[in-house]
């Protein structure tokens, strides 16, 4: 190990659940961040800096003036320029020894296959549930994990899917497709920044428990935040019996999302 | 008594966060005192956890506690 190695990483390895072995089990991961906003912001900013391996980070939007005060990874003179460009940069400078590929559109049921091809952990920091479908279809078929994380006003949720044996994917836990009109966005009801901060974090923290293998249990738990008490409600679920699987790439080549969840 | 937990939307509809039920046999039947009392949940989507476990079926006893969360979408 060089010493350069060494001092970035020295504090989380002295750490004794974690150590040498924690550090070199990140740096041989590849997480793809789906999203560059509220959450993907924060949670690929400590993931680049605790060290994983290789980073992929997909958003088609553009900086604009009113992300700016929940998605601080960005500056003002940066309003008008890509999320996916702007944030491969900022986290190259972060921490150089990272390999970091950005890519400049949407996801969508033509492009997953190959954007997430190389990844082994999806983490969703989007704010549709047709891509949330679609990135825990997609995972589920590969034997990927699907990190999900979402916020609602001053409430968060935060889970592991796909997550080891345990077969517990989101399509099963919420099989009802909710439709678009009835689950407002941010955009429609407003968010102070703190709150997707600490649930992107949460999510970049649950992958690195995962991958050093720290995890308190081998259960599945669905994490609820509420910001506005400081209260966590946990819950557990067991595989839905009657859930079906994807088989194969064509179930999602050939799925409109779009129209699936209204 | 059950006590029964509202996040998220559905939070919105019923106005409150966590209200105490008389005891009712299943989780069918504390749907449909729900529905009755918030008849805007009918169109909402949510699951429902008893004592901590998501689940669509299930027998309550006194002091179970119930929570209905919607899944949410903004990032």
């Amino acid at each position: 190990m060089d010493l350069h190695f060494f001092n970035r990483y020295q504090r989380q390895m002295q750490l004794q659940s974690f150590g040498i072995e924690g550090q070199q089990k990140l740096a041989q991961s590849k997480v793809l961040i789906v999203g560059m906003g509220g959450l993907g912001c924060p949670a690929s900013q400590y993931l680049v800096g605790a060290g994983i391996g290789k980073i992929g980070l997909v958003d088609g939007d553009n900086i604009e003036l009113h992300n700016l005060h929940r998605q601080v990874l960005y500056s003002t003179d940066e309003v008008g320029t890509s999320k996916a460009t702007v944030a491969e940069s900022k986290l190259s400078a972060l921490n150089p020894s990272i390999e970091i590929e950005s890519f400049k559109e949407f996801i969508s049921t033509k492009n997953v296959l190959d954007i997430a091809k190389d990844y082994d952990i999806i983490l969703d920091g989007s704010d549709r549930f047709e891509t949330r479908y679609l990135l825990d279809t997609y995972c589920t078929l590969k034997n990927k994990i699907y990190v999900y994380g979402s916020v609602f006003e001053f409430e968060g949720q935060v889970a592991l899917f796909n997550y080891a044996q345990n077969s517990i994917s989101y399509n099963s836990i919420f099989p009802n497709r909710p439709n678009k009109s009835s689950v407002p966005t941010c955009s429609e009801n407003g968010i102070l920044g703190f709150l997707p901060s600490i649930i992107g974090s949460m999510q970049a923290l649950e992958v690195v428990k995962h991958i050093c293998a720290v995890r308190n249990t081998n259960d599945f738990e669905f994490i609820h935040y509420n910001a506005l008490t400081q209260e966590i409600y946990k819950t557990r679920a067991s595989s839905n019996p009657t859930f079906v699987p994807p088989k194969s790439e064509q179930d999602i080549l050939s799925f409109d999302y779009d129209v699936f969840c209204g | 008594m059950i006590t029964v937990l509202y996040f998220g939307q559905i939070k919105s509809i019923t106005s409150l966060a966590k209200e105490e039920l008389s005891p009712v046999k299943n989780l069918e039947e504390l749907k449909s005192i729900l529905l009755e009392k918030y008849p805007k949940l009918s169109s909402a989507n949510f699951v429902f956890s008893v004592n901590q476990k998501i689940t669509e079926t299930s027998n309550l006893n006194e002091n179970d506690e119930v929570a209905l969360l919607p899944p949410f979408s903004g990032g």
